[in-house]
């Protein structure tokens, strides 16, 4: 299992900083997340939410109890002298890696938990810690799982504009509903939140927004083979390891697709019914999920990796009455699922591939083509390295493990 | 049956190899030869610098323009082309 970590951020208009800070962990044998949110806005707001964010995180990953913690950062946050507090919320969640669960939350909006899709309500138990009183709760996550952390930016939202009240907790819980009933990915619930937070702000955020989902899901792992191995005898080796990966298996290059094809025994065809002039056609091999061609398909993949649909369900809001929570005067949304009018050319079937990948396993061989060092080419395909690096630079920006394995 | 393979690899592909295997797709219309020739795509057929490479029955020609692939089909399927 899985913990798909997606957040935003909006800080207050008119300033520079966000006044919340967020903090994701992903050790060996746990994973914390923390979501600070400082008294006020702007420098002082986002000083008290990164140092209380920093203290959690460190003492938590050192197992220190939650008194500690606590005590810790009442102890350290510098007074404000105008409001003659020292004051930052916060949400703290660390979960083991059988899924034991760990929540502390201190005076955030309540964190929101879904269960097959469903609203669920988690038993906290109050607890009082020197001057400051928690909520406290213990439980174990599953695959489907879905927690959504937010700061009061969000639950505000509107507040004074449209709604004297903002949006607040319970219209949240229902449209957040509607999305994770959907199955959509932890980054499409918090686009579609941020977005619906966004409209009922109407330009002009009064506070600053924040907000964490999280999603407990399969790991996706992709294992993919470009270039062939500078040494004959690594082709079997690296034939052998994309054979006995995990997960999505691909192929890039046609040199490469054959050496595969030749080491495992298979045929290879090239598929022609892919309508994509702008690049060479894909191919098929038995047991592979994607064969392409290499250089220029891997050039137009990093162009799609931003841009590429995920195929899941966008929600589009039409009336704002349903995000308040009160009856709509029309369809109060829509899902617009993006149903591909336009088939996939096989650089976006790559990117979607390498966008819905937690982790991402490169077997580069670094044999030269010697053709694709002609200077008459109208690009220079010598730079197969540098555009796997690129490649393997834009996929750990995503937060992606990438591994890359040369057979040199 | 007599096949023209086209090769689609990244060398050729720039090398313009889609407007060859187009004018190969033509001819083969143009002289009713869709069940005695097959045209079909190729991934890289090893021999870059020369391209576009064209493998007909197995042999691999130099094919760089429309002209070229014309005059290789007249050569090699014109005679079968008239009973």
């Amino acid at each position: 299992m899985y913990l798909d970590v997606q957040y935003r951020q909006r800080q207050k208009a008119g300033e520079e900083l966000c006044g919340d800070s967020i903090a994701v962990h992903r050790g060996d044998d746990e994973t914390v997340l923390v979501l600070a949110d400082g008294l006020g806005s702007g420098v002082k707001a986002n000083i008290l939410a990164t140092l209380t964010q920093k203290i959690a995180l460190t003492l938590v990953k050192a197992h220190l109890p939650i008194e500690e913690v606590v005590e810790t950062i009442a102890a350290t946050l510098p007074t404000c002298k105008v409001r003659n507090l020292a004051y930052s919320t916060f949400t703290i969640i660390r979960t083991a890696a059988d899924g034991a669960t760990e929540l502390v939350e201190f005076d955030n909006p309540p964190v929101f938990f879904y269960r097959d899709g469903l609203l669920h309500d988690l038993p906290r138990q109050e607890r009082r810690v020197g001057a400051l009183t928690l909520q406290q709760t213990a439980f174990t996550l599953r695959e489907g799982d879905v927690l959504v952390v937010v700061s009061d930016g969000v639950t505000h939202a509107g507040i004074g504009g449209r709604e004297p009240l903002g949006w607040r907790w319970e219209p949240i819980a229902r449209h957040l509903e509607v999305l994770v009933s959907h199955d959509l990915e932890a980054e499409e619930v918090a686009d579609n939140l941020l977005e619906a937070a966004d409209g009922l702000y109407q330009g002009n955020v009064g506070d600053d927004t924040s907000l964490m989902v999280i999603k407990c899901r399969p790991y996706r792992e992709v294992t993919l083979a470009v270039g062939p191995p500078r040494q004959e005898r690594d082709d079997t080796v690296m034939a052998t390891r994309l054979a006995a990966a995990d997960g999505t298996k691909i192929v890039c290059g046609g040199t490469t697709a054959k050496l595969i094809a030749r080491e495992l025994n298979r045929t290879l065809e090239v598929d022609l019914s892919v309508d994509a002039r702008d690049m060479p056609p894909p191919g098929k091999i038995a047991g592979i999920d994607l064969v392409t061609e290499g250089v220029i398909t891997i050039m137009h993949a990093i162009d799609a990796l931003d841009a590429v649909r995920l195929h899941k369900p966008r929600v589009q809001v039409h009336d704002v009455h349903y995000l308040y929570g009160r009856p709509a005067k029309q369809a109060a949304f829509a899902l617009a699922r993006p149903a591909a009018p336009t088939p996939e050319n096989p650089a976006e079937t790559l990117a979607r591939y390498l966008r819905l990948a937690d982790r991402v396993t490169l077997l580069l061989g670094c044999a030269l083509n010697p053709a694709h060092q002609n200077p008459e080419l109208p690009m220079h395909l010598g730079l197969k390295f540098h555009l796997v690096d690129h490649l393997a630079q834009k996929l750990r920006a995503r937060g992606k493990t990438v591994e890359v394995v040369t057979y040199d | 049956m007599r096949t023209i393979e086209v090769c689609l690899g990244s060398s050729c592909f720039l090398k313009g190899a889609y407007a060859v295997l187009d004018t190969f797709v033509a001819l083969q219309r143009q002289h009713g030869l869709e069940d005695d020739v097959r045209v079909a795509g190729a991934f890289c057929q090893e021999h870059c610098r020369e391209g576009v490479s064209v493998a007909v029955d197995g042999t691999i020609y130099s094919v760089p323009d429309k002209d070229t692939a014309r005059a290789l089909f007249t050569r090699l399927f014109s005679t079968e082309s008239t009973p």
